[in-house]
């Protein structure tokens, strides 16, 4: 499915490995290592309490499906060629968080996704706060951080505006190069319930849907 | 005390957030399944105002001032057909599975012409002696022109050959027929008159005026400009109600142009209020306004404060016209419809 013209698509594609990459360049020469390597083929990872990080991811955000509770029927977001629904969006998060002890980190999350319409209008859910804990898994210098966040996501398409919880759940792979600055990949799946009650001007209980997304990004990562 | 603050900042934020929502007519993950791509198309159709459209299921003709002929939607524009020599333009249109039936005028008045669907040109159609052309009137398979009689009455004319009456002297211009099967049914403003000669009036309602009249195949449907939908059978028998007389903060809604897709299921046109639609019609009738928006575009807002004059069947969907705000294409295969513009609206 074509969503981006080829030049377009190039250009995202450019946009994304150079923010991620000049973050890495221009913060990377300044960072303190706390990668320990006793040997250059022996790289152990030490984390503590207090030992932080930011981070700064972007990629494409994937429309899955919607679910209906009513019903119980899921109907396609990102729809055919011919009977298109939500484009192939892109999404960017801003992360902090600490550690509580070696493995398990705790933090929050700002992001902003966005997919386009059938007709050109803007999907955008802003998730400016959201609760996250992560649990880290290592091997040499690779961390494999499994996250599951809560928090609140204002959604917003159309004339239409509200303010929804947000469960993400997902991981992450993240690599180590030797200084304070470590490089991702994530994967997280988002699950935005959409509830209405019966409040006047309301769409009614008949509009409930659980939306379902698929956040793929690249993220360059600094320890301090 | 600090460690409250956290989550007072939260809930502040949440309070922030909830004050500014704002609510369209669905959900936005409801909307987004059923929104379609609105494919924009140069129908190459002039003006606003389409006066009636006709159609065999393949091909449609309209008649707004002039005659365009279209074959199938989306894949081809509208086509001019011109008027014959010496006349201006089109005053209505019929057609039935071979024909096409107009009413053309110019400065010392009208005439009545026919061509085949495919033909290249229009051959004259003889009135009865007293009687001017007017109007057609397309009837299942059968084309009526409608004429005024030298005494000012009007008639609606057919036969092979020089056009007679089949219903004479009647008291308002006859806007509509149908066939139910069971016999020609030609609607004028207040009363209905079935193929008999003499005239037979079939069926009045007090105080009510007639503005639409369908047919689904077993039952006829009526709308009046009182704001009353009215449902019978193919013979007129006793008229029922269905559900009540329709209102907009009190004041009746005048009906117009109604569509059966079955005895259940009505689009009902409205004078400046849009269209409803009816369903269950035949058990317990739901009757409401319009309002499956696009929620993407100025469609909405133009079908929706229209007067809809009528509808007629279009492939996947219907037509719908909207005098002074051009003519539509809905494609009901979907759960909602979404009108596409085939004219400049205002």
């Amino acid at each position: 499915m074509d969503f981006f013209s080829p030049s377009t698509r190039r250009t995202l594609i450019i946009i994304l490995f150079s923010t991620v990459f000049l973050f890495g360049f221009l913060f990377g020469s300044f960072g303190q290592t706390e990668v320990v390597e006793t040997d250059p083929n022996d790289v152990v990872i030490a984390r503590i309490l207090g030992d932080q990080h930011f981070s700064f991811a972007l990629g494409p955000y994937i429309p899955l499906f919607s679910y209906d509770p009513n019903t119980g029927e899921s109907e396609s977001l990102i729809g055919s060629t011919a009977d298109p629904r939500l484009s192939l969006g892109a999404i960017g998060t801003l992360r902090w968080g600490a550690f509580v002890n070696s493995v398990i980190n705790l933090g929050l999350d700002l992001s902003w996704a966005f997919n386009v319409g059938a007709n050109g209008d803007l999907l955008s859910q802003f998730a400016p706060l959201t609760a996250r804990m992560s649990t880290y898994l290592r091997s040499g210098a690779f961390e494999f951080p499994l996250h599951l966040g809560l928090g609140m996501n204002i959604l917003s398409y159309k004339e239409t505006t509200i303010l929804t919880p947000l469960v993400k759940a997902g991981g992450s792979v993240l690599w180590n190069p030797g200084g304070d600055w470590a490089f991702g990949f994530n994967l997280m799946y988002w699950w935005i319930p959409e509830l209405y009650g019966d409040a006047a001007g309301s769409p009614g209980p008949s509009n409930n849907r659980f939306g379902n997304f698929l956040e793929v990004s690249l993220s360059a990562l600094y320890n301090f | 005390m600090k460690s409250y603050l956290p989550t007072a900042l939260i809930l502040l934020l949440i309070l922030i957030f909830s004050a500014s929502c704002s609510y369209g007519p669905t959900g936005i993950f409801a909307g987004i399944e059923v929104e379609r791509k609105i494919v924009e198309i140069d129908t190459g159709l002039p003006g606003n105002t389409v006066q009636r459209l006709v159609t065999d299921g393949t091909n449609a003709v309209l008649s707004n001032g002039q005659i365009f002929k279209r074959d199938t939607l989306p894949a081809v524009t509208w086509k001019k057909i011109d008027p014959p020599s010496g006349y201006i333009g089109s005053v209505d249109v019929g057609m039935n599975a071979t024909d096409i039936f107009t009413v053309f005028y110019n400065a010392s008045g009208t005439g009545a012409y026919s061509r085949a669907v495919g033909g290249t040109s229009w051959s004259e159609v003889t009135l009865a002696a007293g009687y001017e052309a007017q109007g057609v009137l397309t009837a299942g398979s059968t084309v009526y022109f409608v004429a005024r009689e030298d005494d000012g009455q009007w008639a609606v004319l057919s036969n092979v050959g020089v056009l007679v009456p089949n219903f004479g002297n009647l008291e308002s211009f006859p806007v509509s027929a149908i066939d139910t099967g069971s016999g020609i049914l030609v609607l004028t403003k207040t009363k209905i008159h079935l193929s008999t000669d003499p005239i037979n009036t079939v069926l009045e309602i007090a105080d009510r005026d007639f503005y639409g009249i369908s047919n689904s195949g077993t039952d006829v449907f009526l709308t009046t400009n009182e704001g009353y939908i009215y449902q019978t059978d193919n013979t007129l028998a006793a008229p029922t109600l269905i559900g009540s007389q329709i209102q907009i903060d009190s004041t009746p809604v005048p009906l117009r142009g109604i569509y059966a897709v079955d005895n259940n299921t009505l689009y009902v046109g409205t004078e400046g209020k849009g269209y409803y639609k009816v369903t269950d019609a035949s058990t317990t009738p739901v009757i409401t306004r319009a309002t499956t928006r696009t929620l993407s575009n100025l469609l909405d807002t133009s079908v929706y404060a229209s007067t809809v004059s009528g509808f007629a069947a279009a492939p996947s969907g219907l037509y719908m016209m909207a005098p002074g705000n051009g003519l539509w294409y809905g494609n009901t295969t979907n759960a909602y419809i979404e009108w596409q513009a085939l004219t400049p609206q205002d």
